[in-house]
């Protein structure tokens, strides 16, 4: 062999080396969570709540039960929906066992789908009815509000809306931030609108925010920034965006405005048994922990402060329940595929 | 025997790369769009309806490139004026050290200091040429070393220096700064993290919202299509700019012997270090509430940034064997080049699309559920960029050099590894460099092809933005830097060693 061999083998070397280093360390540090892989994984999850408080909620899980948990957030990008289409991908060859989401319509949509294993958690037997499906397909807890978000410093001579659809009239929409509507809690909320006011008042509604120049971000956190940064005086948002803002030391104050029946949007997280999941029983088990008391309640006390769906734990943790809108959430996940469409046609483009 | 045993084996590691990252995914691509059955009406409106935003985003690319390329003009002269930059490595370091963070950190390093009310389209322009001026500095300024300078110095022998520059110096750099220019257009028409962190909707942002929200891939396909014709367009224009150009090859040998003259390089360098390097991630530095709070931080996602950055380095060293590979493959390094670059034009979100077509699928499941089908996003994303490095690096060589090897018997394969590597390696290590910072901001492929293992550390940044989590967001920004600092030396070594080789 000589030297030029030499000199080739030892860069392959090197290539490989670093090549295999980096694979090496993704691995090892990998193998720290578990995965569907190891003997030891019992349970995947997929799930959009806080990836923060998650986290702590899924390690308390595993040190109690033994079972480990290799999960799967949401991203920012793509928010629930994002796992919601990749629950649809793998319908042939489900990969997950439980869907726990941070919003109700889609988890919805997919029971109606058959992607869900209808289960009737015992843990769940104190939540009211109208949080649980009637086929057993999902149980939710854990509301959060959709809210505006203002300085009320910096509102000048904008004045301050009092239901959802002077958002989009002309001299309040130039102030208003919004997340685009295909994701997340939005498409949920504008769903509601089209469930509440119709079709033709819905489409006017996303008319008016697009004609009257309302700015559209990517994400709830995204509108709240905008009010922090002075790009808007208003934003659409959620409850748990406003409390962590506030934490952060912004001025921002929250308000519930009315769907048109004198409440706002409620929506609650919601957990779901994916059928076809590689081990029921320890999924059972997880669906369990997570619609359980004790989880709702931490998530009161989280950052996010929902308020819980159990009567006494509102008591006990001296937390009232929002106006809340009397649309049926059978209505709104009905209102989803053509809000959306409106939605494409309307404001994506 | 060995040499044609390792050619093999080289030809065979880069054609498999090529097959996982670039053609199975597509055609599984195409495949699932068969299957999906009628291409729904949403899709395909999407095409013509979406035509203004990716105007925008055009627009909005182009600025930034522009803006880029004019900021890159001041170091462009440093690096012409060293003679050749491996001659002052700590220069190389500072003129390369903004493109060592990743998008994502630099957006979030300027998003404290750039003024509140400042535009977002304006402030993503900008930050975009503060990070990005390094790729136009070092190739025009490499161009003008190896031909630029000698043709000019030839020119003015003849005629007047301005009429040298403008007739016979800008036709030799023609190429390189188009080849720049549609480089920081690819770049910036797909990049995710500046936009988002600067509140805008783009092109980028709008298609991963479709490619997951859709059932449909089509829906995902359609409106990426008229940013892939756009960059097509380009690459087709500088491929003619290419062939017409008249290299000047041997003028390499003239430049390198040439002494440098070096008067003031060392102050521009510092100047473009202070201001695209020091002054964001100072900016960064002066946000940390404390140093306890790195410690919390790594505690917490040090298995993410670890694997992020194994990932990464991983993924970089696949692209580097890719094109590799197809540089031995011959005639054949063309197509693949066009495939490559045809794939790493299209939008993230199409990339993790066809990924997921393509491994979701029998027995590659394996992949999908684990960290090599993040790695192979990378390289379906960022292979076009390991390939480049390696053509860079067999076609910047003294060519009577390599007809000398060839005439004493050296192979193809020995040309390459102990000539023109031999003599390029450092370029080989800037597009590795570059592929793992690119790789480790990368957010949209890895939205939609999420494992288990660990979370891309780019995702869990965005989710700190999100949150408001400012300690976290400048902890693991400031985490990520501090991991690319080892590759500054490394890069500072390479440049050292190859000049005193």
């Amino acid at each position: 062999m000589n030297r030029i061999h030499i000199r080739l083998a030892v860069s392959v070397a090197w290539l490989a080396t670093i090549g295999l280093g980096g694979a090496s360390v993704a691995r090892l540090a990998g193998c720290k969570r578990a995965n569907p892989g190891d003997e030891s994984a019992s349970v995947r999850l997929y799930y959009s709540v806080d990836e923060g408080f998650a986290r702590a909620v899924l390690e308390r899980f595993t040190s109690e039960t033994g079972i480990k948990i290799a999960a799967i957030p949401d991203s920012e990008a793509g928010k629930t929906t994002g796992l919601v289409n990749r629950i649809r991908a793998e319908a042939n060859r489900p990969h997950a066992d439980v869907f726990w989401s941070s919003e109700l319509f889609n988890t919805m949509l997919l029971a109606r789908e058959g992607m869900f294993e209808p289960y009737d958690p015992p843990t769940a037997a104190d939540v009211p009815a109208r949080f649980k499906d009637e086929g057993r397909r999902w149980t939710a807890t854990a509301l959060r509000g959709r809210v505006i978000a203002f300085d009320p410093s910096r509102m000048g001579d904008t004045p301050i809306p009092t239901t959802w659809e002077q958002l989009a009239e002309a001299d309040i929409a130039p102030h208003v931030a919004f997340a685009n509507p295909l994701f997340g809690t939005t498409r949920g909320h504008v769903a509601a609108m089209f469930a509440a006011w119709g079709k033709e008042r819905g489409r006017a509604f996303l008319t008016g925010l697009r004609g009257n120049g309302a700015l559209m971000v990517d994400g709830n956190s995204a509108a709240v920034r905008a009010v922090i940064a002075g790009r808007a005086k208003i934003a659409m948002t959620d409850t748990d965006d406003v409390w962590v803002a506030q934490g952060s030391g912004a001025t921002l104050t929250a308000r519930y405005l009315d769907m048109g029946d004198g409440g706002t949007l409620l929506i609650p997280c919601s957990v779901a048994l994916i059928k076809g999941g590689s081990n029921a029983a320890a999924a059972r088990k997880l669906v369990d922990y997570l619609v359980s008391a004790d989880v709702e309640r931490a998530l009161a006390l989280s950052d996010s402060r929902n308020v819980p769906v159990r009567e006494p734990l509102r008591r006990e943790l001296e937390v009232s329940l929002p106006p809340a809108t009397s649309i049926p959430f059978d209505e709104i996940a009905d209102a989803m595929d053509e809000s959306a469409a409106a939605v494409r046609e309307i404001l994506i483009r | 025997m060995t040499a044609r045993l390792a050619t093999f084996a080289l030809r065979t590691i880069g054609v498999a790369i090529f097959a996982a990252a670039i053609a199975w995914p597509m055609i599984a691509l195409i495949g699932r769009v068969i299957t999906d059955g009628r291409a729904p009406a949403d899709g395909l409106t999407a095409l013509t309806s979406h035509l203004p935003l990716h105007l925008y985003t055009l627009g909005l690319a182009v600025s930034a490139t522009v803006l880029c390329m004019i900021l890159a003009l001041p170091a462009a002269i440093a690096v012409g004026q060293t003679g050749r930059i491996a001659r002052r490595p700590w220069v190389a370091i500072l003129l390369t050290a903004p493109l060592l963070c990743p998008p994502v950190v630099y957006a979030f390093g300027w998003e404290r200091i750039l003024p509140i009310g400042m535009s977002p389209w304006l402030r993503c322009v900008v930050v975009w040429a503060l990070w990005a001026w390094p790729i136009p500095a070092l190739l025009v300024g490499g161009a003008w070393v190896r031909t630029g300078r000698a043709a000019y110095e030839a020119a003015v022998l003849v005629t007047a220096p301005t009429k040298a520059f403008i007739f016979v110096v800008l036709p030799v750099l023609a190429p390189h700064v188009a080849l720049s220019g549609l480089i920081l257009l690819v770049i910036f028409l797909h990049e995710y993290c500046v936009p988002h962190a600067c509140g805008m909707v783009v092109s980028a942002t709008a298609i991963l919202g479709w490619a997951s929200d859709s059932r449909y891939v089509i829906d995902a396909i359609a409106p990426a299509l008229p940013t892939l014709f756009a960059i097509v367009a380009g690459l087709a224009l500088v491929g003619v700019i290419w062939r017409r150009s008249a290299q000047a090859e041997n003028a390499a040998a003239c430049a390198i012997n040439k002494p440098a003259a070096a008067r003031g390089v060392f102050a521009i360098a510092i100047g473009c270090f202070v201001v695209s390097f020091v002054v964001p991630i100072g900016g960064l530095l002066t946000k940390l509430s404390g140093f306890s709070k790195i410690i919390v931080g790594l505690e917490r996602y040090g298995v993410d940034i670890l694997s992020s950055l194994g990932v990464a380095l991983f993924a970089a060293a696949m692209t580097i064997a890719l094109g590799v590979g197809v540089v031995l493959c011959g005639r054949l390094a063309t197509l693949a080049l066009a495939a490559t670059l045809v794939v790493g034009a299209l939008p993230g979100a199409v990339v993790g699309v066809a990924l997921i077509a393509g491994y979701n699928y029998g027995f590659l499941t394996a992949v999908y559920d684990h960290w090599p089908i993040v790695a192979i996003s990378h390289v379906a994303r960022y292979g076009w960029v390991g390939l480049i490095a390696v053509m860079l690096a067999a076609r910047t060589t003294n060519s009577e050099l390599t007809a000398q090897a060839e005439t004493d018997g050296a192979g193809r394969l020995s040309v390459l590894a102990f000539v023109q590597f031999g003599l390029n390696w450092p370029t080989l290590l800037c597009g590795f460099g570059f592929v793992v910072v690119l790789s480790l901001a990368e957010v949209s492929a890895s939205t939609l092809v999420r494992v288990p293992d660990f979370n891309p550390i780019a995702q869990v940044i965005f989710e700190k933005f999100h949150r408001f989590e400012d300690d976290m967001l400048v902890t693991l920004s400031l985490c990520l830097i501090a991991a690319t600092i080892p590759a500054a030396g490394v890069l500072a070594w390479a440049f050292r060693h190859r000049d005193e080789g």
